[in-house]
């Protein structure tokens, strides 16, 4: 199927996934190969995905993210999903479908947040840190690899 | 009215958006709107997953929508719409709330189904 691929973003050992086309299925099922293919890589402290632009969430797709979330477990990392839309959040509720080992947020930065990414912009130039605790692979994110 | 082609995965996505549009034009809110879509959407996945192919017609009624999803696959077991019924339903091939939940999100949802003829009539209200 030629309906290109969902980008995923490599940034400070986290992967970023932000879904801004309609889900074909095959789409999903490529998302959970390549997650599971950059994760390998990557070793990420976290996995990301934004579903704010997602206007449905059906018992396939609740069934695939809750396997990413299961495969980057086993894997090590987290993975958090940001923005689900309150209709849909309504809808899985009614339905009985839901998202299982994995953390929701409302937005991607409180979902950096728990992986530890602090932004502090109280002042004129913002400092931006990053937290070690409880993260087996600490050590590299301060640029050691 | 819609009638619309379920053959392949991308036919999913355009029952989906077709449906949804429709469902626009009648005047749901977008809540209702995202319910009717998951609704179809699952129970079209099922004629792919189950079936291989079928069709769908989506019509405004005096009330609101109706869909009809038929296809002529092997049909759905009695034993299989009665564990649904009774909630005890176990999948092999998915979360086995496809059916239940969208009878949830719809106000009304009906199963004719033996070998060669499944039909699933679905209606929701304004
Ligand atoms: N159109 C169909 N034709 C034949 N069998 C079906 C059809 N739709 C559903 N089924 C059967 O009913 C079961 C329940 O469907 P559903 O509630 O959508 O759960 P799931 O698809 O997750 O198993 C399916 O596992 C399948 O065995
Ligand atoms: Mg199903």
């Amino acid at each position: 199927m030629d309906q290109g691929k969902i980008p995923i973003i490599r940034m400070m050992r986290c992967l970023l996934v932000s879904i801004q086309m309609a889900l074909h299925d095959e789409l999903l099922e490529q998302l959970l190969d390549d997650l599971g293919a950059a994760i390998e890589e990557e070793r990420p402290r976290g996995v990301v995905i934004e579903l704010a632009n997602v206007g449905i969430i059906d018992s396939f797709t609740t069934r695939i993210l809750n396997q990413i979330g299961t495969m980057a477990r086993l894997m090590g990392a987290r993975t958090i999903v940001a923005g689900i839309q309150p209709a849909v959040a309504v809808t899985m509720v009614e339905m009985g479908i839901e998202l299982e080992g994995i953390e929701t947020v409302l937005g991607v930065d409180d979902a950096l947040e728990l992986l530890g990414f602090r932004i502090d912009d109280t002042e004129a130039a913002p400092t931006f840190t990053v937290e070690h605790a409880d993260d087996e692979h600490a050590g590299a994110t301060d640029g050691q690899t | 009215m819609l009638k619309l082609p379920i053959e392949s995965s991308s036919d999913l996505v355009a029952v989906r958006n077709a449906v949804g549009k429709l469902a626009e034009e009648i005047g749901f809110r977008n809540a209702q709107q995202v319910k009717i879509i998951t609704a179809v959407s699952e129970i079209v996945r099922n004629v792919l997953n189950y079936a291989g192919t079928g069709g769908c017609i989506a019509r405004r009624t005096s009330r609101g929508i109706r869909i009809e999803v038929w296809d002529s696959g092997p049909g759905i077991p009695v034993e299989t719409i009665q564990a649904i019924e009774t909630g005890s339903y176990v999948s092999k091939t998915g979360m086995g709330k496809g059916i239940s939940g969208s009878k949830e999100l719809m106000d009304s949802l009906s199963i004719l189904s033996s070998p060669g003829n499944t039909q699933i009539f679905m209606e929701m209200n304004l």
